[in-house]
């Protein structure tokens, strides 16, 4: 039991002070969203809020993104001795806007912050005073001491993490925040989330891993979160098991980890296993890299085959080996044309029998410092040449944190800054950056330049083909 | 189902190279837009942005507060059958 592992000692005192969880997002994102993305939850409030009432510490929970205006949250924040918040980079705002308020109202109350922003960015956290106290790192072996006694703590506090995500608690999904107006609220499915054009609804939304393990010059988040253990095959299926029975049924499943395609050995568990205890193969979606998949097509494509992995995330994110150097990616073009190769194979005869193909979700970046125009034409011939994908685009943005962020940042090109890059609204991000070239490229201006050299790439990726058919 | 001309219009200007974006400011105002080279902007209706991405003409990398929209191969297909039509070209 958590309670026992965590904090053996917690009694519930006298008079409970009042505390207030707030779920942070863009005002309006539970109410109208525009997108499906804002809509998700966050499973680290989802998991802090479980332990805390595992342990009869009680919050009361509302979200920014249920209100419409600032007014609205000021009405509903009145009364309250603390204020508990998760905060990432681009909810920093509303964070700050916050405990403003939270403080005006109630000026002896207390706020607590944690998150991901203040890991990475704690100079920015500090410098706002009405933060009384932030955590870093992970913080479930933290949280219930932390909460019920904070003036034990000092105002910065290192987090302490569970070894193991097996020893976290299945999360109590009816913490989180609901959809707030009735038009969302008929196809969001709470406490189920709703779709996003990966699979059917209702979604429910997972996590087996934490932490991608690769460098990435871009993001760098293993510098950031200590390593643990996977969530065992059997807890994983058992969750997706209950929440199906208590509140589905479900219609596809949404792996949120940095990485799935990760650690064989537990994937060869979850081949094995998925698909004969869970109460249906749901499809789903979770990532990969286009090396792993090179490294294991057979395990790739039992899974992708069995097991239902129906859109296979790979940040591609170039299609240029001078790009992915820069990126520090450790995946070369011909990784990513083994992966969009065989993903294409599988579909194919997937199709011909009858069955829905697998389709990538790629995450794909332009105008990286020091890609040129031909590196620029070749991601696109990438994309074009890719039979099934959903290509997220989106310009490189130097944000702190990571090793090529910070470079760029130190080189005083980056058109970032501290007070706007959150919320930063332009694709212009980086100086000498020909942004009109990116637009143009997008808009097809350069379609014959790229489709030129994509004959090209198809003659010898069939002849690479056959020549593997013929060995 | 006929394009509306405001929904043509925000297609043409996209293959012109304008940029479709939307952006959610922190007090909650959802707007669209397409922006010009000189970096001023035009608004434009949310349910024609909708409209084109039910369609399948528009899709976008679906990042927020801001995302940014492009035309999809359909719709690039429906501007090339677009500027075909005379009454069209002047746009």
């Amino acid at each position: 039991m958590f309670r026992n592992l965590f904090n053996p000692k917690v009694k519930p005192e006298d008079k409970e002070p009042k505390r207030l969880w707030l779920d942070l997002g863009d005002l309006g994102d539970l109410v109208n969203p525009a997108g499906p993305h804002e809509q998700w939850q966050d499973h680290g409030m989802g998991l802090l809020r479980t332990i805390l009432h595992q342990n009869g510490v009680m919050t009361d929970m509302f979200s920014t993104r249920q209100c419409t205006s600032w007014e609205e949250v000021e009405k509903r924040m009145k009364g309250y001795d603390m204020l508990i918040m998760n905060v990432r980079s681009y909810t920093f705002p509303i964070a700050y806007r916050s405990a403003q308020i939270f403080k005006k109202l109630n000026p002896k109350g207390i706020v607590l912050t944690g998150g991901m922003h203040a890991t990475v960015a704690l100079d920015e956290m500090l410098a706002v005073p009405e933060f009384d106290k932030i955590c870093q790192g992970p913080g479930e072996n933290v949280i219930v001491n932390l909460v019920t006694h904070p003036d034990a703590f000092p105002r910065v506090i290192l987090g302490v993490g569970a070894k193991s995500m097996a020893e976290w608690p299945m999360i109590d999904r009816t913490l989180w925040p609901e959809p707030a107006s009735k038009k969302l609220a008929a196809k969001f499915n709470w406490p189920l989330e709703p779709e996003c054009g990966w699979g059917p609804p209702p979604v429910a939304t997972i996590l087996t891993s934490r932490v991608c393990p690769w460098q990435c010059a871009f993001c760098n988040e293993n510098s950031y979160i200590p390593n643990m253990g996977r969530r065992p095959v059997d807890m994983v299926i058992e969750e997706l098991n209950y929440l199906d029975e208590t509140y589905g049924p479900i219609g596809s499943v949404v792996i949120h980890d940095s990485m799935f395609f990760q650690n064989p050995s537990w994937l060869e568990e979850w081949l094995d296993k998925y698909p004969r205890y869970a109460n249906k193969t749901w499809p789903y979606w979770a990532a990969a890299r286009a090396d792993t998949v090179r490294q294991w097509p057979d395990l790739f494509e039992a899974l992708v085959r069995k097991t239902n992995w129906s859109t296979v995330s790979i940040g591609f994110e170039s299609g240029s080996d001078r790009v992915l150097k820069i990126l520090n990616k450790e995946c070369t073009e011909e990784d990513n044309y083994f992966a969009i190769d065989l993903l294409t194979r599988i579909g194919d005869d997937m199709e011909a029998k009858g069955l829905k193909p697998p389709v990538f979700w790629s995450n794909i970046m332009l105008g990286i410092p020091g890609e040129t125009r031909e590196d620029a034409f070749k991601t696109m011939r990438m994309i074009k040449y890719t039979k099934r994908m959903m290509p997220s685009i989106s310009f490189y943005a130097p944000y702190p944190g990571s090793a090529l962020g910070h470079q760029i940042i130190a080189e005083g090109k980056s058109l970032m800054s501290k007070e706007n890059y959150h919320r930063y609204p332009d694709d212009e991000k980086v100086k000498g950056i020909d942004y009109q070239f990116y637009r143009d490229l997008l808009s097809g201006k350069y379609d014959d330049e790229i489709n030129r050299g994509l004959a090209t790439i198809r003659q010898q990726r069939t002849n690479y083909w056959d020549a593997l058919a013929k060995a | 189902m006929q394009l509306t001309e405001s929904q043509q219009r925000i297609m043409l200007a996209m293959a012109r190279g304008l940029r479709l974006k939307d952006h959610r400011d922190i007090e909650g105002h959802k707007t669209y837009a397409l922006h010009y080279p000189d970096d001023h902007s035009e608004p434009v209706n949310p349910d024609d942005v909708a409209a084109l991405v039910e369609r399948g003409l528009i899709s976008s990398n679906k990042k927020f507060p801001s995302a940014t929209y492009w035309l999809t191969e359909a719709g690039s297909a429906a501007v090339a059958a677009m500027q075909t039509e005379p009454s069209r070209e002047s746009d």
